[in-house]
């Protein structure tokens, strides 16, 4: 059984400020809030409005404060003219009227804030952890912040204060959904590096010190700690030589400590937090590592949303849920027993995800040939899992746009229906074109007979996958 | 491996981004890469030649990727295209850079803009060449403001095997640049043996 804590706090935690309990938009409509907030950022919180879909943004400060340089009106101007289309990002619609700063924003329902699943409590981690959705959920929402990040980098925007406060997530544990509340410091890269905000302990160190504004490079600092205190419930800066006092608490959010998995340096190891192979993997440590040790004081050596997004999709697809009835435990599934209640492994099926070259295009020479990526689906007894345009392009426009549903009876058949728009090839282990499976339609296949699926003509660079059975272990 | 890297005016730093600077990173760890490769199967050898201002230049000499040093790589200037392919063309002759013995060439095109030299006859001749014409080329397009005959360079260049890939932002060439680097190291395999669960947790 595993015995992890969290790391006891300097602080009680600050109990929100008391909002007001009804403001008015600038056409004059009364706004009933609801008592908490949803959510905060560096200068605001965000109030439901009740038994409606929209929110309230309340901003604190009084403007000339923030050193923004424009005023609330300008910025919310501005916005209108980000590209922002399809993200998941709250949009201001109107300002709030006098006495109070701020706008209405629109809300989807049942979604709640992240901060929970970031914000480990003191002591027993086990139960917390497991009913914030374990392991796989975790790292389902956090592929989907990085996902929407990545976008918003991609378009060139930067969103400045990223942390568990202002990103909202579905409420139901089914869900994956993100929603971004925090748009007022969206802006453009070259206009945000004249400023730095953010929210302690998410800001890059470059911030604090104001050698730096506001970036891609800050964004994506604050999405690795985001990482690491969701997965690890423990923050990466904050070991327990940057806890004995507050003076080196500063250091190390400044970056003048060595972060807590540091390869070599063991002085600010952290004792508290869940233990790390039980929720990391090869690929994320890597980005773990690039991001607080080469990372910490080289923004540019950080790694990118995308490559954050690839790498916990990744994991996630990794990951298989405890077997045992009342147990809500997932894991990896190169463990044999699950870490929370001792069950055995259930038996899964993996579809493993590979590169296909075409003949006289590759490394290999004259035959086609096969890369292996360290990708795979796992697949549960009757538990269909949709591919998505990730498994089966090399470059995708779109993630998370599903390609094919794939579904094992927990013996030796994998049914698959494409949901792509162009035919899939099933190809029997003697190679050839194989029979084509046209778009909404089904198949079955038998995983012994060691047929695989293309993604693409033989002719063409594509990837494909290819499907093998792994039983329990019987104790 | 070649790379033919733009180094023309557009590719300077902006506000916005530094084209220049990641791609520098970029094929600096790829290399890192090939040079840790396991050295069963022989060793990566890596080249680069760049192309700006009014030329395309040797930039790093062809020789095995555990000596290359990467120099980094300023921008400036227009983009002759034409007379990088020449040089590969060049590089692919040249038995000093390619032996006799080598595995086909990868040849890696970057670039995000129109080349303003006559590049088709040059890529006619590279492509017509008995190692251009069989080495895996793989052609990147950077930025989301290229024309469509940027486009169809870089479509040309790379046939129909890869397409052009693209990286919307500087932002996106590391992933790109760390799928081309899994492709080209990558253990071949003729089977589909059922993978060891542990390959997936490997560092």
């Amino acid at each position: 059984m595993i015995t992890a804590h969290g790391r006891a706090r300097r602080n009680p935690p600050l109990s929100a400020p008391q909002g007001p309990t009804t403001v008015a938009d600038s056409d004059g409509h009364p706004l009933e809030l609801e008592d908490r907030p949803i959510g905060s950022g560096g200068q605001g919180s965000v109030y439901r409005v009740r038994q409606s879909r929209f929110a309230v943004k309340l901003i604190h400060q009084r403007e000339e404060t923030e050193g923004l340089g424009d005023t609330l009106a300008e910025r919310l101007d501005r916005l209108r003219w980000l590209p922002m289309e399809g993200l998941p990002i709250a949009r201001p619609i109107r300002s709030l009227a006098p006495p109070h700063l701020g706008y209405t924003m629109d809300l989807l329902d049942d979604m709640a804030s992240m901060e929970p699943l970031c914000e480990a409590p003191e002591g027993d981690l086990v139960e917390w952890y497991l009913s914030g959705g374990g392991l796989e959920r975790r790292l389902r929402l956090l592929a989907r912040l990085a996902d929407v990040l990545a976008v918003l980098h991609g378009r060139g925007m930067v969103y400045s204060d990223l942390s568990p406060r202002n990103v909202l997530v579905s409420a139901s544990q089914q869900h994956h959904q993100v929603w971004l509340i925090d748009p007022d410091n969206i802006a453009v890269e070259s206009s945000a590096l004249g400023r730095a905000i953010g929210t302690p302990r998410y800001m890059a160190p470059e911030l604090y010190d104001g050698r730096s504004g506001n970036s891609q490079f800050s964004d994506v600092f604050s999405l690795a700690v985001l990482v690491h205190q969701a997965l690890r419930a423990d923050h990466p800066l904050i070991g327990d030589l940057a806890d004995l006092s507050v003076e080196n608490e500063r250091r190390a959010l400044c970056g003048e400590l060595p972060w807590t998995g540091h390869s070599g340096d063991d002085r600010n190891r952290s004792e508290c937090g869940i233990p790390e192979d039980l929720v990391l993997i090869a690929r994320i440590r890597r980005l773990l590592r690039d991001a607080f040790e080469a990372g910490l004081n080289e923004p540019l050596k950080r790694p990118t949303a995308r490559a954050w997004a690839n790498a916990l999709y990744a994991a996630a697809d990794l990951t298989l849920t405890c077997g045992r009835s009342g147990c809500r435990g997932s894991y990896y599934m190169l463990r044999n027993r699950c870490p929370y209640c001792d069950a055995a492994r259930p038996d899964f099926a993996l579809a493993m995800v590979r590169t296909h070259l075409p003949a006289n295009r590759g490394p290999q020479g004259r035959e086609p040939g096969r890369v292996d990526s360290q990708e795979g689906i796992v697949l549960l007894k009757d538990q269909p899992v949709n591919a998505t345009q990730r498994h089966t392009q090399l470059i995708t426009a779109s993630a998370e746009a599903p390609a094919a549903r794939l579904r094992w009876d927990g013996d030796d058949t994998v049914h698959i229906e494409n949901l792509g728009h162009v035919p899939l090839r099933r190809v029997p282990p003697s190679g050839g074109a194989g029979r084509r499976l046209m778009p909404r339609s089904n198949a079955t296949e038998r995983i012994s007979s060691e047929w695989r699926l293309h993604f693409g003509e033989d002719d063409q660079v594509h990837r494909m996958l290819s499907f093998h059975k792994y039983k329990a272990e019987r104790a | 491996m070649i790379v033919l890297a733009d180094v023309s005016g557009s590719m300077l730093p902006n506000q916005l981004e530094d084209k220049i600077g990641v791609l520098n990173r970029c094929i600096a760890s790829m290399f890192t890469a090939f040079a840790q490769m396991d050295s069963v199967q022989g060793q990566v050898h890596v080249g680069a030649i760049a192309f700006g201002r009014a030329e395309a230049r040797l930039h790093l000499p062809v020789g095995p990727a555990a000596e290359a040093v990467w120099p980094a790589m300023e921008a400036g200037g227009g983009t002759p295209m034409g007379a990088a392919f020449d040089l590969a063309r060049e590089i692919l002759d040249d038995p000093e850079a390619v032996s006799g013995r080598a595995f086909e060439p990868a040849l890696i095109l970057v670039s995000d803009g129109v080349p303003t030299d006559d590049w088709e006859p040059a890529l006619n001749e590279l492509l017509g060449h008995r190692l251009g014409g069989k080495a895996m080329r793989i052609s990147v397009g950077i930025g989301t403001d290229r024309t469509p005959d940027a486009e169809e360079v870089l479509a040309q260049f790379s046939g129909p095997e890869y397409g052009v890939l693209r990286a919307d932002q500087a932002s996106e060439l590391p992933e790109l640049f760390r799928w081309i680097t899994d492709t080209v190291t990558s253990t071949f395999r003729p089977g589909l043996a059922a993978p060891n669960l542990e390959d997936f947790d490997r560092a």
